[in-house]
């Protein structure tokens, strides 16, 4: 277990922003999931040690967090959110700094620093001072500098945001390859879900202080039953109606239908039905769920599949 | 993006404890200090400084002045731990003040504005170890300002002494300067870099310590020519750094204030400074 929190929580006065977080996360790559105030944010500074909690426990890489943060901080790599850099140290010393204040001695730290810029794609620009770097120079000098100490534990707080699409294509390769060449666990929070989709085998999902869903990321998006993606030659609005008065639950999305089937009906029902209100179906399949779809709807009903 | 690979290599080495970072935070702070034009060159000039004190005293040394009454010995007359006492106010308001402003006052600040905070502790390491990391740059180098040419000057002034118990007379200066040295650059180092914690603002936090550091003296001045009061004087940094040094000296002491005085003043205002520097850095927002 890389992660392993019981009955967590943190209260700001009145708010709860951590409501009884029960959690183990295995390994692998994590996404970490909510809503803007679902806490995340403080879920990541507890995880990090940086916050008291009022109740509960954590550990980290089998670590309590309450009893000893500082041993906690040193394996983990934290990459943080926006421009958080030292802008008059180069790319270099900025990587070899963090790697010392992680505990590896100078000369490790510099050989480290060398190689974690050369493998963020900075190899060139290493002795440039950050502050004339570009935003995506910036991101990877800030992942870089979280490589530096090699943690067992990264944690990436929105890796990709303020990158162009070039950009976020790279930095979600280089987070792809990163378990497998560093060996190392990764969470990663993010309000872009397409990242999500292609980087992480995990996720799990917060609102309101609480987990929604911790599991298979296959499982939360998995295709629900008896619902289907239907297009027609025009106006689908009388095909709409007549599926809704034969039971089904329709929800339209510009032209397309996303029909949910009654119980113990199928797709059957809807190649019935089209030919009583005069409609050509041009398309019929169970509807794919993404990531995106299922968070939303996840968010916004408060319940989710359950974790296997 | 290519992904380079090195051969990624896990660290199987032991890791130094997070208490090391004390040091590792102050070289680099010091290496950080360093950098700017402003504070380089302050750095080259005071080295002039601690060959051009020595000149001057061993050119009063030996100078004789010839008037209508005769021709007088300047030697003899020369003080040499008046000499010692009166390079640190010139060190003080040429040197030391300009590391402060270059090195301390802007320092927090610039942190917080590029949320440099989210480096720093997201690593093992303290609120109280990032304080020692921001104020000892600025307190090694204004000490090094202040001592090295005093310790210079002292050192010529025991080579030229008319005799040995002149020359252990004027070796045992070495002891006030080093103490006044080492009061200069706490009590500057601490209250700019507190300064520096008031806003995100470089401009403004200089503005401040600027303000901080020449209007209570300013004031002090008139009111000590208007009134013979000195006691504005322990408002003013500079004016209590001034009282404190002619103490630790045992010169006179101008006014109606004492060393003892001065003293508590300025142990007040460090301790002062460290608490809303350690309160301000306890409210900063890491990860927002």
């Amino acid at each position: 277990m890389i992660v392993e929190i019981d009955g967590l929580e943190k209260r700001y006065g009145a708010l709860r922003a951590l409501a009884g977080v029960t959690l183990a996360i295995e390994g692998g790559t994590v996404g970490l999931l909510g809503p803007n105030g679902a806490g995340k944010s403080t879920l990541l500074k507890v995880m990090l040690g940086l916050l008291p909690f009022d109740a509960g426990s954590m550990r980290v890489l089998g670590v309590d967090v309450a009893a000893a943060p500082l041993s906690v901080r040193s394996r983990v790599g934290y990459m943080p959110e926006g421009d958080a850099v030292i802008p008059d140290l180069s790319a270099l010393d900025f990587a070899t700094f963090a790697a010392e204040l992680c505990g590896l001695p100078a000369a490790e730290a510099k050989s480290r620093a060398h190689m974690v810029l050369e493998y963020v794609g900075l190899g060139e620009a290493r002795y440039r001072k950050l502050g004339s770097y570009s935003t995506g120079m910036r991101q990877r000098a800030k992942l870089a500098q979280a490589l530096a100490g090699d943690p067992r534990l990264i944690l990436l707080d929105e890796p990709t945001s303020g990158l162009d699409p070039q950009g976020r294509d790279e930095m979600v390769e280089l987070i792809q390859d990163l378990p497998k060449r560093t060996g190392a666990h990764l969470i990663l929070s993010t309000h872009i879900l397409p990242d999500v989709e292609k980087t992480c085998s995990q996720v799990v999902v917060l609102r309101e202080g609480s987990v929604l869903y911790s599991g298979a990321l296959e499982l939360l998006i998995a295709s629900e039953k008896n619902v289907y993606e239907v297009r027609v030659k025009g106006d689908p609005a009388p095909l709409a109606r007549a599926l809704e008065e034969a039971g089904c639950t329709v929800a339209r999305e510009g032209s397309t239908l996303h029909v949910r089937a009654p119980e113990g009906a199928d797709a059957d029902l809807v190649f019935r039905t089209a030919p009583r209100v005069g409609a050509q179906i041009r398309h019929l399949a169970p509807l794919a769920n993404t990531l995106e779809r299922a968070f939303l709807k996840a968010v916004r009903d408060g319940e989710a599949p359950k974790a296997a | 993006m290519p992904i380079h690979d090195l051969g990624y290599k896990p660290y199987a080495g032991t890791r130094r404890p997070p208490s090391a970072n004390l040091w590792t935070l102050a070289r680099q702070g010091l290496r950080r200090a360093i950098a700017p034009f402003i504070v380089k060159a302050s750095l080259i000039a005071a080295g002039f400084a601690v060959v051009i004190y020595p000149i001057v005293f061993l050119v009063a040394s030996f100078a004789k002045v010839t008037t209508s009454r005769g021709t007088r010995d300047l030697g003899a007359a020369l003080s040499p731990e008046g000499f010692v006492r009166g390079i640190f106010d010139w060190q003080l308001w040429l040197f030391v003040f300009v590391i402060t402003i270059a090195a301390g006052a802007g320092a927090v600040a610039d942190d917080v504005r590029h949320r440099a905070f989210q480096f720093y502790f997201a690593k093992p390491v303290t609120r109280e170890q990032y304080m020692f990391g921001r104020i000892y740059p600025v307190a090694f180098l204004s000490f090094l300002l202040t001592f090295g040419p005093a310790l210079a000057l002292i050192a010529l002034a025991v080579f030229v002494a008319p005799d040995k118990a002149e020359a252990s007379t004027r070796a045992g200066l070495i002891f006030p300067s080093l103490m006044f040295s080492l009061a200069i650059s706490c009590v500057m180092a601490v209250v700019s870099v507190a300064v520096s914690s008031l806003s995100r603002s470089k401009g403004l936090t200089m503005s401040m310590w600027v303000a901080i550091f020449f209007l209570p003296h300013m004031v002090a001045v008139v009111v000590r020519l208007v009134t013979k009061s000195s006691w504005l004087y322990l408002v003013s940094l500079p004016g209590s750094l001034g009282i404190l040094g002619d103490a630790i000296f045992k010169r006179a002491i101008e006014g109606n204030v004492g060393g003892w005085h001065a003293l508590a003043t300025l142990l007040a205002v460090m301790v002062g400074s460290l608490l809303v520097l350690r309160k301000k850095l306890l409210d900063v927002e890491i990860i927002g």
